[in-house]
């Protein structure tokens, strides 16, 4: 959903701009859409900044080092408002996705990433205004900046402004994550604007107290926090900070956060690729079918939903396709992300997310941070050894489960366990079994109603079957 | 009433709020950007920076020093060779 301009549109166009319904905090520009098109506009009140950072050098760096999203000059006529002093068209961005959805090693990266490009700033006399992790997206297999109006010009000998909402936005739930548990990167979608520090503190071990960073920038600055709440105007100026202190500052922050250390295993999921009940025979001929199968869908994105550490991910990426890898054990995604960063992966995006609960609509109106349906994007589908986990670990109805698939994409790659599966006879082992319409004709009757079957093909040496669907 | 002194950077902490006195701490530019950046965190943070900035310094003093006797054997190095 966009929001209809609230002013007048440029004055040249006809056709209506959009306002990116996330792009409304700061006052020097936005991010819109005019006839499908992505823009950014950049306010008159931010040109001496723009202009810098292009002058000073720091654009052409921090682009040649894959840091900061590419853009390209774009006629005036194309502006939001009269606000306006420049238009670009930024690098669109495949798949957006939020801090909630990142595993540890992601939100690290980008936390380490937004440290450099602060340093970079300081060094031509800039700094990064407000270090929001929403401005880093992973784009080509690796976190960059995207939003380029962050940087701003430094005043001399004054503290980092956006040091608050860099420990919320990443060191406290990292810190949370490494030091407490891995699923309280969640607490980031219900703390829109990163986790209080107050919080984290009374939720961190006191073992944290021993390292200076941590003890420092989360502890001693929650205390400092509560201390000076309300002192506003009262406290006076702020303090005067030399850049080379800026600079011990970072330095002490990248220490905190490289020090913050998480291994991914001992969950279910994450150890699953090893331990699955496949025969050889079987293992090789789904993957055999799998390929079949994704060379007669077309379209350039493919979901692979219950990736878990993305063996068919890997499938589809190898014939050409971007991969959104979606699965909701934070080991298994990130022992994935892991190993797509040491093979230099370009085209797999993994994500954190649980089916059973997908992002909702976040944030002012609902409508700052899309759902994800609302991002939906998926050519094809891949529901690989799932459905039964959600048919029956989670109780919902084949119709419902088809109707869910119909919601996020038109092609769809579907596998189908029975219950005489080993691992459906061990789900159902501690429960009452009360999935009477799950078998394969209770399943392509219930698909029936979206879908048309294109193929069904048994897995060799298994009761698992493979179906291609198209929506209706 | 405690009182630290961290690299020049005065500040005391009196059990409730850390106050800061010394006429080179404070300002006149307008700093602020269009996000809060808290009056505790800027506080907190001159603190942390003056007390991380001692070893800081002190590592780089001595990375310059390993890197200067790197370069003064290299052209001994190539020499031998």
């Amino acid at each position: 959903m966009t929001l209809r301009a609230g002013v007048t549109p440029g004055a040249d166009r006809d056709s209506v701009p959009t306002r990116d319904p996330a792009s409304f905090r700061d006052p020097s520009g936005l991010v819109y859409r005019r006839d499908g098109t992505l823009y950014r506009q950049i306010n008159q009140t931010s040109a001496d900044d723009w202009q810098r950072l292009h002058s000073s050098g720091l654009y052409a760096e921090l682009v040649g080092r894959g840091w900061l999203l590419e853009h390209e000059d774009a006629p005036l006529t194309e502006r939001f408002d009269d606000l306006a002093w420049r238009v670009v068209r930024p690098v669109e961005v495949g798949f957006i996705g939020y801090p909630y959805e990142w595993t540890f090693g992601q939100l690290k990266d980008a936390a380490l990433l937004t440290l450099d490009i602060q340093s970079a700033a300081l060094r031509v006399g800039m700094q990064l205004k407000d270090a929001s992790a929403y401005n880093v997206q992973f784009h080509a297999g690796r976190p960059v900046l995207i939003d380029g109006l962050s940087l701003a010009r430094a005043p001399d000998d004054a503290p980092w402004v956006a040091y608050r909402q860099f420990c919320q936005h990443f060191l406290a739930p990292l810190t949370l994550m490494a030091q407490r548990d891995v699923r309280l990167g969640v607490m980031l979608r219900d703390f829109i604007d990163g986790i209080p520090l107050d919080l984290a503190a009374g939720l961190l071990p006191a073992s944290s107290r021993l390292r200076f960073g941590l003890a420092s920038h989360l502890h001693l600055h929650a205390r400092a926090q509560r201390t000076h709440a309300g002192n506003g105007a009262s406290s006076g100026q702020p303090p005067k900070l030399s850049r080379g202190r800026l600079e011990a500052l970072l330095d002490s922050l990248r220490g905190a956060v490289d020090g913050l250390r998480w291994q991914p295993a001992g969950t279910e999921w994450a150890e699953y690729g090893e331990t699955t009940s496949y025969s050889p025979a079987a293992a090789a001929d789904k993957v055999r079918l799998v390929r079949e199968l994704l060379g007669r869908t077309d379209g350039r994105w493919v979901w692979d939903l219950g990736a878990n550490t993305g063996y068919f991910s890997r499938l589809a990426s190898d014939l050409g396709r971007q991969v959104l890898a979606l699965d909701g054990d934070a080991a298994a995604a990130e022992r994935h992300y892991r190993y797509l960063r040491e093979i230099g992966s370009s085209s797999v995006l993994p994500l954190v997310m649980d089916l059973a609960n997908p992002s909702p609509a976040l944030g002012w109106a609902g409508t700052e941070r899309r759902s994800l349906f609302e991002r939906a994007n998926a050519d094809v589908l891949m529901a690989l050894a799932l459905v039964h986990h959600l048919a029956i670990g989670n109780n919902v109805p084949l119709p419902m489960l088809s109707s869910f698939f119909a919601r996020l994409g038109s092609q769809l790659i579907v596998e189908f366990v029975p219950k005489s599966d080993p691992r459906v006879t061990a789900m159902l082992a501690s429960r009452q079994d009360v999935f009477t319409d799950y078998s394969l004709e209770g399943f392509r009757a219930a698909f029936a109603a979206d879908w048309e079957a294109v193929e069904e093909q048994p897995v060799t040496d298994s009761e698992r079957v493979l179906f291609l669907f198209r929506r209706r | 009433m405690v009182k630290l002194s961290l690299g020049g950077c005065f500040a005391r902490y009196d059990g409730r709020a850390f106050t800061q006195s010394g006429r080179n701490l404070w300002s006149s530019q307008m700093v602020f950007g269009y996000i809060d950046a808290g009056s505790g965190s800027m506080v907190i943070q001159a603190l942390i920076a003056a007390a991380a900035a001692v070893p800081f310094f002190f590592r780089r003093q001595i990375s310059r020093v390993f890197a200067a006797v790197r370069r003064d054997d290299q052209p001994k190095d190539r020499a031998r060779r």
